[in-house]
């Protein structure tokens, strides 16, 4: 029995000094996004929405982390539903803005790490802050394929995507690290911008 | 000349901070994100300081470059970590780094700890005047070799025929030179090795013996016990428990 609460004691500390750790790694992410906005001259179409809409997500993703590891006293795997998470995130976004649409195809048995899926989330507000900066309507298509997730979007008035990248160039830093923080890619199509990640 | 800052970090936000706030700060900065990277980059880019993430590949590898570091260079270097608890604290000590820095940081910690880490080197250089490689002479350049790579993969599994390859020599002419200069085989040396590093880390660290063994190279926590009984008589928990302060 005291065999028992001592080792329930190392458990819960073991989890103590792992969520402090998470804190603390989280806290410095969102710090240094906002420094590195400053330094690269990064100008938000809205500041503060940005960051509410990262402190949401990160809130979010950890809802889903310990909601999905609820049986387990210390959780062990650091994968989350991408599809739970994208429904509720995307749901969120739409709350603001009738002017956001998206479709998810066949991802219901998707994980993701926490972490990838926080640098996806912040990837996501960033193009959400370039399509108010349009005015415009921005549709998502989100699929996987092998080893591989996919999300398109588009802008209903961008022509063609070839040269979205040149649209927003000076605005483009803190999603070009957030998108090799994903050891992911950008791929410009005409009718949208695919961008693509391994998942494991 | 700009002071060459190495920054250690595999998270890409935080490493391209990091190099924004020392760029501005009038220091020349390379980015790696790997063990591998940092190794290449200590011949490479010839960094008078480095700053080292813990929990690089999710897996404290910036502990095994510490270590690295502590027995392989002079270089002085700097944790950045979000652990600062008792254990990892005493983890890192057993390397001796000049400094370390929680996350979050703000950029005057950063420029602080590296100034002083700096001054202190400067200081310990000017004060220094014993003569280099006094050890020079002691290993023919085929055996040195073999025994940086012991150290630099002390973490892994080393084969000899990985130590031959490394020394150009033969099979039987390295195994015989090896005997020669060091005094034991090879095998015997990286076994004596990694028991001292056990040792070490069961005594200052309350690291898990499974850890230990992985960190080590090991496959099984049980290869590891069977091989720390036949190296110290006692297995690695009663080992602890013996020596622990």
């Amino acid at each position: 029995m005291t065999n028992g609460v001592k080792e329930d004691n190392e458990r819960l500390k073991e989890i103590l000094y792992k969520t402090l750790h998470r804190f603390k790694n989280n806290l410095q992410t969102q710090l240094s996004l906002m420094n590195i906005q400053t330094s690269t001259n990064r100008s938000y179409f809205d500041d503060k929405t940005i960051i509410v809409d990262r402190i949401f997500a990160l809130t979010h993703v950890y809802d889903l982390y310990y909601i999905s590891n609820k049986e387990e006293y210390l959780p062990k795997d650091s994968r989350v539903s991408l599809q739970s998470f994208m429904l509720h995130f995307f749901q969120y976004l739409k709350n603001s803005s009738s002017k956001i649409d998206f479709e998810l195809n066949d991802i219901s048995e998707i994980n993701v790490e926490v972490d990838d899926l926080l640098i996806l989330s912040y990837i996501i507000i960033e193009i959400n802050d370039f399509r108010k900066s349009l005015d415009d309507d921005l549709y998502f298509e989100i699929y996987h394929q092998n080893s591989k997730a996919f999300f398109n979007f588009s802008f209903s008035s961008i022509k063609t995507h070839e040269n979205f990248h040149e649209l927003f160039e000076s605005q483009y830093k803190i999603l070009d690290l957030l998108v090799m923080q994903l050891k992911g890619k950008f791929d410009y199509e005409k009718k949208y911008v695919k961008l693509s990640f391994p998942i494991l | 000349m700009k002071t060459k800052i190495l920054v250690v970090e595999d998270d890409q936000i935080i490493s391209f901070e990091i190099k924004t706030i020392l760029e501005k700060n009038g220091y020349d900065v390379n980015i790696c994100d790997s063990y591998a990277c940092c190794i290449k980059n200590l011949d490479t880019f010839k960094p008078e300081l480095i700053l080292l993430d813990i929990d690089l590949s999710k897996k404290y590898e910036g502990i095994q470059i510490g270590s690295y570091l502590n027995s392989k260079s002079h270089l002085p270097f700097i944790y950045i970590t979000g652990y600062t608890d008792n254990e990892t604290l005493k983890r890192i000590q057993t390397t001796k780094p000049v400094g370390y820095f929680s996350k979050p940081f703000r950029e005057i910690d950063i420029i602080n700890n590296i100034e002083l880490a700096l001054y202190n080197k400067k200081a310990e250089s000017d004060d220094n005047t014993i003569p280099e490689d006094l050890e020079e002479s002691k290993y023919s350049k085929p055996i040195k070799r073999a025994l940086e790579y012991i150290d630099t993969n002390i973490n892994q599994e080393i084969k000899t025929d990985e130590l031959i390859r490394v020394s150009g020599w033969s099979k039987f002419h390295f195994i015989r030179e090896f005997a020669k200069e060091v005094g034991i085989t090879p095998y015997q040396y990286v076994f004596d090795e990694k028991m001292k590093l056990a040792s070490s880390k069961l005594k200052n660290t309350y690291q898990p013996v499974k850890e230990i063994a992985f960190d080590l190279g090991y496959r099984s926590n049980s290869s590891f016990t069977n091989a720390f009984v036949k190296h110290a008589g006692v297995s690695p928990s009663h080992y602890r428990k013996k020596h622990c302060r």
